[in-house]
């Protein structure tokens, strides 16, 4: 990779206090406007390396590069600030309407109402919300699929270059996940953003992502584009992975979805 | 039960005036609270730590038993009475709840909802502000909600401390030992507490944001209710304002009872038609001491108090026995010590005396405390507790007379021994030579014949700084000295215990029969 990557992980490892190793050596990068799927099992460290990049953890070795700069050396805010994160219950403000809660990242950096009032009313149209009948609402009058949805628009908002999402859509339903994983990839592509896509399913990896970075006990396994991985796997756990997944599809298409 | 209605009805005025004074006090005292409390509980969710510090204080501040605590914040305030102590007792007992709501409050918040604030690159302060604050205030207001019920119910205690409120009539009720009084101040006392509970409940969920809104009539109801409430508390701020906005005023307390109840009516009408000053009336304070660091202090500027007390209470001097002397010796001390002025005594001897039915006096021919000597097989003695204590109570007197009773004295209330005596549940009682109710149950008196009960005189205590601003005060207060025997200060008392009447009107009465009003 030429060009200057996003992000990159060089050699980080995390202990956390009570001595559990998250993270042992992992070096890893994503280039500019590409989509990165972290992918792994449950407590196989994949939120830990997610959250360095926004500075939500510190590696306790190892270092953390965002556009080049070392995380070490930015100012968490303005760092956070310039990220989107989406998470996976969305995270919404429930004393705050919709609008409200898709500019509050305008907010805090002291965007006046109106200009993030309509920023906000523009990212909910991008997420397909109609922002007539949504703008007003709150948080606990959506569905669990507008929820996220309002979480990417929260993300987009202030328009950053680089978008952290962690299992944002792990806690849908099958057919509603399936329709935000197709409307998300459009819309990356779209807009040309950075993504780091954190996920236990690699269908879904591979439905979204361009190249995968396989996880498992907090090393690196394998990366590179679903087909690399499929064809020559490195290790039977990433051969593992698709079988499963294979499986699954067999069955879900003997029994219909 | 009709009786309740008269008196409420006749007292509307008075009572609206003390439920407002009563909400008031409530209100400052529960703004000061959170003002304080939130804070307090923010910094407790900083640091572990600060929560431990935080919530130990409070939860000790909650256990200082409530008539300590405002012993110990009127020597704060330095003797001032009223409301600046009561309402810091509210505060203190307000805090515990509303801090450990605020901790709980800010740590309730959802996980999800915390790292997306986080993820968003908030600062600490648009957290707090932004999201922690809003989310937690449905359990905070939880926590005020608390704290205000029992603030309703604690604010009738700061009565003891002359705070304005329901507390008075209470208070007074129990002197007088008059239900009617004590309902007239508690049934509102309570009303305000389920007024205040439900209109908090309305605001705790107006705030509440996953809750469904009301609809219109209800909200409107609620709005109507709340802005009702601090009307009320600040029409009681306005009535019992700071005195910078008054005209020349005084203020004239009294100890507990029904004696000290009519007396001190009759100083401070006195005053108040010859002197040209207004008093402001703070009655049934909680005890000598409280009445008398007031004085010392300038919290009160007079109040009336017995010589007999002043020597053994106040200067902590042994009893004796010749009347001249106490007041010369207290007139002096006081004076001297305090800037205290003690005025000229009002004619009556206040003492214990010991009391028997006519009937059995007369049969077992007992005049004389020195005649009980020959029934000490057979009477029945019941004395109250402070008789019993006091040094110059019981123990003094079996040492004086060398009376060895066969059976051990019953203790009982010292309301209740006037009767017991009357029905010839006990023989022989102690009881205050003043006592209507020696008239009323034809009680004898037996002679004192060794002079062991040290006569107490009563007298005015006047802080000595008040004469000088205001030169007619002692005359004023002078024109009822000598004007009391004993037998017109039990009938009054009895007009006050036995008929249950209001003691400013008897007052006011005895004051225009003499031709002083
Ligand atoms: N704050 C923490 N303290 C101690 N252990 C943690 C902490 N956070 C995560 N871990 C542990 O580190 C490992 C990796 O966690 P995480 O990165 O959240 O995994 P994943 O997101 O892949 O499920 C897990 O075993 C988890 O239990
Ligand atoms: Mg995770």
């Amino acid at each position: 990779m030429s060009a200057t990557p996003a992000v990159a992980w060089r050699e980080v490892c995390k202990s956390y206090p009570d001595g559990h190793q998250a993270l042992r050596g992992v070096s890893l990068e994503v280039a500019a406007g590409e989509c990165l799927a972290v992918l792994g099992t449950s407590g196989s460290g994949k939120t830990t390396l997610l959250k360095m990049v926004n500075r939500l953890i510190e590696p306790t070795s190892g270092a953390v590069l965002v556009r080049d700069v070392p995380t070490s050396e930015w100012e968490p805010i303005a760092l956070r600030r310039s990220i989107g994160y989406v998470i996976q219950d969305a995270g919404l403000m429930p004393h705050l309407d919709i609008l409200a809660n898709v500019g509050l990242g305008l907010r805090v950096q002291g965007r006046p109402r109106a200009e993030r009032d309509e920023e906000a009313r523009e990212r909910l149209e991008l997420v397909g919300l109609d922002p007539s009948r949504f703008a007003r609402l709150r948080p606990h009058q959506l569905s669990g699929g507008q929820r996220q949805r309002v979480g990417v628009a929260r993300a987009l908002a202030a328009d950053p270059d680089l978008i952290l999402m962690d299992e944002p859509f792990g806690a849908l339903d099958p057919i509603t996940r399936r329709e935000l994983q197709d409307e998300f990839r459009r819309l990356q592509r779209r807009l040309g953003k950075t993504v780091v896509f954190v996920t236990h399913d690699i269908r879904e990896a591979c439905r979204i992502a361009d190249r995968l970075a396989l996880v498992a006990h907090g090393r690196l396994v394998q990366h590179g584009r679903a087909v690399d991985l499929l064809e020559r796997p490195t290790h039977d756990f990433v051969r593992a992975f698709f079988r499963e997944a294979e499986a699954i599809d067999a069955v879900t298409e003997k029994e219909g979805p | 039960m009709t009786g309740l209605l008269d008196l409420a009805w006749s007292e509307r005025r008075a009572l609206l005036a003390a439920t407002a004074a009563h909400l008031d006090l409530v209100v400052e005292a529960l703004a000061l609270a959170v003002a304080l409390g939130v804070p307090l509980g923010i910094l407790a969710t900083r640091s572990r730590a600060a929560e431990r510090a935080v919530v130990g204080l409070a939860n000790v501040l909650q256990t200082v038993p409530s008539l300590a605590l405002l012993g110990f914040l009127l020597s704060v305030f330095g003797g001032q009475i009223g409301k600046p102590p009561a309402r810091a007792a509210l505060v203190v007992y307000a805090l515990l709840p509303i801090i450990k709501n605020t901790i709980l409050g800010l740590r309730s918040i959802d996980r999800g909802v915390a790292e997306a604030a986080l993820g968003l690159g908030m600062t600490a302060w648009q957290r707090l502000t932004v999201v922690e604050l809003p989310l937690a205030v449905p359990i905070l207001l939880g926590g005020v909600r608390v704290a205000t019920v029992a603030s309703v119910g604690m604010a009738t205690i700061a009565a003891a401390i002359g705070a304005k409120g329901l507390g008075s009539y209470i208070f007074r009720g129990v002197a007088l030992a008059d239900t009617r009084l004590i309902l007239l101040g508690s049934i509102p006392a309570a009303l305000l507490a389920l007024a205040c509970d439900a209109a908090l409940g309305e605001i705790e969920r107006a705030l509440d944001p996953t809750r469904p809104r009301h609809s219109r009539p209800r909200a409107a109801l609620a709005i109507v209710a709340v802005l009702g409430l601090l009307g009320l508390a600040a029409w009681g701020w306005w009535a019992d304002r700071p005195a910078w906005s008054r005209g020349p005023s005084i203020v004239i307390g009294s100890k507990d009872g029904g004696e000290m109840l009519l007396l001190g009516h009759m100083l401070a009408d006195l005053v108040e038609a010859h002197a040209g000053v207004t008093v402001d009336r703070r009655f049934n304070l909680g005890g000598t001491l409280v009445c008398y660091n007031a004085l010392r202090r300038g919290g009160l500027d007079a109040y009336l108090e017995y010589t007999g007390t002043a020597l053994t209470t106040i200067l902590k001097e042994p009893p004796r026995n010749d009347p001249a002397g106490v007041l010369g010796r207290v007139r002096e001390a006081l004076a001297r010590r305090d800037g205290v002025a003690c005025l000229d005594p009002l004619g009556f001897e206040n003492t214990f005396v010991l009391l028997m039915r006519r009937e059995q006096a007369e049969r077992l021919k007992v005049r004389t405390i020195s005649d009980l000597r020959r029934h000490l097989g057979t009477i029945r003695p019941g004395f109250g507790p402070e008789f019993m204590n006091r040094p110059d109570g019981y123990p003094g007197l079996v040492e004086a007379y060398g009376l060895d009773f066969a059976r051990a004295p019953r203790e009982m209330d010292r309301n209740l021994l006037y009767q017991a005596v009357a029905q010839g549940s006990i023989d022989l009682a102690a009881g205050d030579s003043t006592d209507g109710r020696i008239v009323a149950l034809d009680l004898v008196e037996l002679e004192d014949d060794r002079r062991y009960f040290p006569p107490y005189e009563a007298v005015p205590l006047v802080r000595q700084e008040t004469l000088r601003r205001h030169p007619a005060l002692s005359r004023a207060l002078n024109r009822l000295a000598g004007k009391i025997d004993a037998r017109t200060m039990r009938r009054l008392n009895h007009e006050v215990d036995g008929f249950r009447r209001d003691p400013a009107t008897v007052a006011r009465e005895f004051l225009r029969s003499l031709g002083l009003l």
